[in-house]
């Protein structure tokens, strides 16, 4: 009788000290989980504050941008400009989504008729704004490779195109390996 | 000591029943995956913030249209004054451009 009086202690001890222990981790991962999503939560409520604050909350795709691209004018469809949106997962942005998205629109820089002021090479800018139309209009099996220009040009491209963000977008297959390398005019 | 540790705060777990192990552990997977992401989300808004502000500092009256013997151009000063002793930077300088009141003149000539 003692016997199984101890063996039944025992065993009522390891079944509460193995939910313990279960209940233990269960709850460090709750906690985490809910810092998570509150990490998350606030975060979107950074970006809305900030949409509020310097942005357009209006901004739709069909939306006309007018860009003076450093004395070059240059519009385009904010959905054509914004089009690629993200480098890691969608929700993600490249910087040149960012700039054109309406995020910013009350904070960005304008020249005297309201353009949109970039200090960038004119003609570089407006290759990767021909690139993007062309994107825009190609089916999925013709998409261009790359922003084309001439010679002369293309190391700057590249560095735009490292700037904004533009140079590595997993999302689109299509875009996967390209060679990035051919803008850098080392040949 | 060899098990593969999902991170060192939260090393594998081994010691329940199979199940539970893998079930456990792979919430401390997804948890470490969303907590990856949420940081790159984190940081991707902070470099879109810095980002737009190294591109919209300046004052719209520094942004200048150059005529250049016909051919247009604009730019910022501070652009035009990036090489400081150069003749181009004293020709865009801060008390120059008061002084002849260009602020008023959108067109600067240069020939």
């Amino acid at each position: 009788m003692d016997q199984l009086e101890s063996a039944k202690k025992k065993l009522k001890t390891a079944l509460d000290e193995h939910e313990r222990a279960c209940g233990d981790i269960i709850h460090e991962q709750d906690e985490m989980e809910s810092k998570l999503l509150e990490r998350l939560k606030l975060l979107d409520e950074k970006k809305l504050k900030c949409t509020a604050e310097n942005g357009n909350m209006n901004a739709s795709d069909n939306d006309l941008i007018e860009i003076n691209a450093a004395g070059k004018i240059i519009a385009a469809k904010r959905g054509t400009l914004c089009q690629l949106k993200g480098m890691k997962n969608l929700t993600k942005g490249t910087r040149f989504e960012a700039l054109f998205s309406g995020r910013w629109d009350k904070k960005l820089l304008r020249d005297g008729s309201g353009r949109i002021f970039l200090d960038v090479h004119g003609d570089c800018f407006q290759a990767i704004v021909d690139y993007l139309n062309e994107l825009a209009i190609s089916s999925e099996d013709k998409r261009p490779k790359t922003p084309t220009i001439e010679d002369d040009c293309k190391p700057i491209l590249a560095q735009y195109m490292m700037l904004f963000g533009l140079t590595a977008i997993p999302q689109i297959p299509q875009l996967k390996h390209l060679d990035w390398n051919a803008c850098d005019g080392s040949t | 000591m060899e098990a593969p540790e999902v991170n060192p705060k939260s090393p594998e777990v081994d010691k329940f029943a199979k199940e539970i192990n893998e079930a456990i552990n792979e919430k401390w997977k997804s948890l470490h995956a969303l907590e990856e992401e949420v940081t790159s989300l984190e940081e991707s808004f902070k470099d879109e913030e810095h980002f737009i502000e190294s591109l919209s500092s300046g004052d719209k009256k520094n942004i200048k249209t150059l005529n250049v013997s016909g051919t247009m151009m604009t730019t910022t000063r501070a652009t035009l004054m990036t090489v400081e002793e150069s003749v181009l930077a004293q020709q865009f300088d801060d008390t120059k451009w008061t002084e002849q009141g260009n602020i008023n003149t959108p067109k600067v000539k240069l020939m």
